[in-house]
């Protein structure tokens, strides 16, 4: 599979670029829709929250809180972003899939890669914010991008999971969206880990995105490196998902044409 | 280059998604499903630099065996195998195509989707294919401005410059204008010329006839029959009309030789216009000479439109010739084949010949096609086999004939005009609204 990414690589990033393009200048109101949208969003979890949490240990008040959020929100986004579009793109791209035998993966790919340059435009203005509020670069920002190639690694194993899927079973993208609506409550991104109960805290840590968020929001916001341990799950996370991605359209692949 | 042996498609029907979350669930060891067998047991090769044919009825399973091949689907059964590094498939001209791109960017975008080695086309190449496209200025343009031909000529001009080492044609050359399909087919040629190998999938027999030498038939998913494309194509008609065309040849009856003045050998060869310049075809029956008269027997290369012209044709066979056949083949100035037409093909048999023997053969053709300019192909064949072939006879002048213009299009078709009783006042009676 890899082999043939690689092959296809420059309509991958093509076909990233150009629908980035599309997007911010394709229509008018295109910088309204991808930019205004998530900044209100943003806007009315602020306004809620930075008064609840106020009265929370651990978390920072006022600016520093819409950094805080910001952080953890914006790769969440990104995650919705990538589950929610990359997880059609098989069904999107029916039209080439039944016509030429390019590797599905490509597809997929292609989806995540425009995700990854709106994650990059992100952490850059990520990174303004955090200047902004006065945070010293450190170390920890170096180490940014690494934590953020696992990252794309998990989106990408995802989609290509929920991709697959989603060719037989047409539902599966309303499931999808109903499920991201109550995974997004049980991942700390408006609130700090410590804020939640015994239970539910078990819950989130076996969240898969929950090591990505901390660990972005720690490098960037706190200087603070992920544990050993979170290393470990992130790379578990993303290779788990790339090879269960990758295995099913190995066995799937004349079942997957057949129902396109 | 391409050898395909026992290859099965079966495509699995499911009654409801349910039924297919059901075998996932038991791991397979239920089954939910109904077969259906779209291809079974297909072998053929292709030889590089070959053309070969792929017929058959609509659901014959001819695009579905294209897209195992091209890798789109995969195979249930068998196995076949691809000499070839490059193989494109036009299972549809611009799949790639998006509409807000230029022709330019489209052309780019296609090479980067096919996943060409160099990832990026060579600007001598994009040149080729703009050249060759001939769009002019709309090369530059987005595509939601060309027209359905346009995009077929951007497509095919793009395939055919990426230098492929076999090529999947799927029905796609039967659009575009007569200048551009011409073009289409001098490339064919030149590619085939230069080791290409073609799947030609076509209902258009006569660019079956004139690219392939060898085809299959394809029916119900099974090979029907493989052989010269000739035959393959008599097999096809006879599987659109639902009967077996062996069977009919039996039904065949001898017609008693009419002999008639100017039927000799010698006055043919008298009148001959064959020139041999483009011939081709084993000869083992050849036709030697044939010659064109009007209805008063005069040598003539111009006729009345509607008029009948005697078309005479001497054969002489070289080796014994069981079914021989005669025919002729009519051109219009664009090189659309108007009409074909041999004795075989009328049900008219023709004594068995023996080596030396020689006849003449009459087919006297009413030419109720428009006033212009015409060429003719004349020849012999044997059941499967081209015998002798002649291109390019003529020009034939159909000029306007006699009586005023009696029809509008190519060629006349036996029309009948008839009419009823008039019903008089039946608007305001109100038959209409009741």
């Amino acid at each position: 599979m890899f082999s043939s990414l690689w092959r296809h690589r420059s309509f991958v990033l093509a076909g990233a670029l150009h629908e980035l393009k599309q997007r911010y200048a394709g229509s008018a109101l295109g910088v309204l829709w991808h930019v205004v949208t998530p900044l209100a969003q943003i806007l009315v979890y602020y306004a809620v929250f930075s008064r609840f949490m106020a009265s929370q240990p651990d978390v920072p008040a006022g600016g520093a809180y819409a950094l805080f959020l910001c952080a953890g929100i914006l790769p969440w986004f990104v995650f919705v972003e990538s589950v929610s579009r990359g997880g059609m793109a098989l069904l999107a791209n029916e039209g080439y899939l039944k016509k030429l035998a390019v590797p599905e993966a490509v597809f997929v790919a292609r989806s995540i890669a425009t995700s990854t340059l709106t994650l990059a435009l992100y952490v850059l203005a990520l990174f303004a914010m955090a200047l902004a509020a006065g945070v010293r670069p450190g170390p920890g920002w170096l180490a940014l991008p690494l934590v953020l190639g696992l990252f794309v690694g998990f989106c990408f194993g995802t989609a290509l999971v929920l991709s697959v899927v989603t060719v037989f079973f047409r539902d599966v993208a309303q499931i999808v969206a109903l499920v991201l609506q109550f995974w997004f409550w049980l991942t700390p991104i408006v609130y700090h880990p410590a804020a939640l109960g015994p239970r539910l805290h078990t819950v989130m840590e076996w969240n898969p995105v929950t090591p990505f968020i901390l660990g972005v929001r720690g490098l960037l916001v706190e200087g603070a490196f992920p544990t050993a341990f979170q290393w470990a799950w992130m790379a578990l996370w993303a290779a788990a998902l790339c090879a269960a991605g990758a295995g099913m359209i190995r066995r799937l692949r004349s079942d997957l044409r057949d129902a396109l | 280059m391409v050898h395909v042996e026992g290859l099965a498609k079966r495509f699995k029907i499911y009654t409801s998604p349910w039924h297919r979350a059901g075998e996932w669930l038991t791991w397979g060891r239920r089954n939910l499903h109904t077969d259906f067998w779209a291809l079974r047991d297909i072998s053929f090769s292709v030889a590089r630099g070959e053309c070969f044919g792929i017929i058959g009825p609509n659901g014959s399973g001819k695009t579905t065996l294209l897209k195992v091949l091209s890798g789109v689907l995969e195979p249930s059964k068998g196995r076949f195998d691809l000499a070839a590094s490059t193989v494109y498939s036009l299972l549809e001209l611009g799949t790639g195509f998006h509409d807000d791109l230029t022709g330019r960017q489209n052309v780019n975008q296609s090479a980067r989707l096919l996943g060409l080695p160099g990832g990026e086309l060579r600007p001598e190449v994009v040149r080729q294919v703009r050249d060759f496209a001939d769009l002019g200025e709309f090369f530059d343009r987005p595509l939601r401005f060309y027209s359905s031909g346009m995009r077929v000529r951007l497509g095919f001009a793009l395939f055919a410059h990426l230098k492929p080492e076999l090529l999947i044609v799927d029905e796609a050359l039967s659009v575009g204008d007569i200048f551009f399909q011409q073009k289409c087919a001098a490339r064919i040629d030149e590619m085939r010329a230069a080791g290409v190998s073609f799947l030609f999938v076509s209902h258009d027999m006569e660019a079956v006839r004139r690219l392939c030498r060898q085809a299959l038939v394809l029916s119900h998913g099974r090979v029907s029959f493989l052989g010269p494309s000739e035959e393959a194509i008599n097999r096809y008609h006879g599987l659109l009309a639902g009967q077996d065309p062996t069977g009919r040849a039996r039904e065949l009856e001898d017609r008693d030789a009419d002999e008639q003045p100017g039927m000799s050998p010698a006055e043919v060869l008298r009148g001959n216009i064959l020139r041999g310049e483009s011939r081709h075809g084993p000869r083992g029956l050849e036709l030697v000479a044939a010659r064109l008269t009007d209805d008063h027997g005069r040598d003539t290369l111009s006729v009345g439109s509607r008029d009948v012209l005697h078309v005479d044709l001497l054969v002489l066979a070289h080796q014994p010739v069981a079914l021989p056949s005669a025919g002729l083949v009519l051109y219009d100035r664009f090189g659309t084949m108007v009409f074909s037409v041999g004795t075989s093909l009328r049900r008219h048999r023709l004594p068995a010949l023996q080596p030396g023997d020689a006849l003449v053969v009459r087919l006297d053709l009413r030419v109720s096609v428009q006033p212009g300019l015409y060429t003719f192909t004349l020849g012999t064949a044997e059941p499967g086999v081209f015998q002798d072939f002649h291109e390019q006879v003529g020009p034939l002048e159909v000029t306007a004939g006699h009586e005023p213009e009696l029809f509008h299009g190519l060629a006349e078709l036996p029309v009948e005009c008839r009419h009823g009783a008039v019903t008089h006042h039946w608007a305001e009676a109100g038959a209409r609204v009741g």
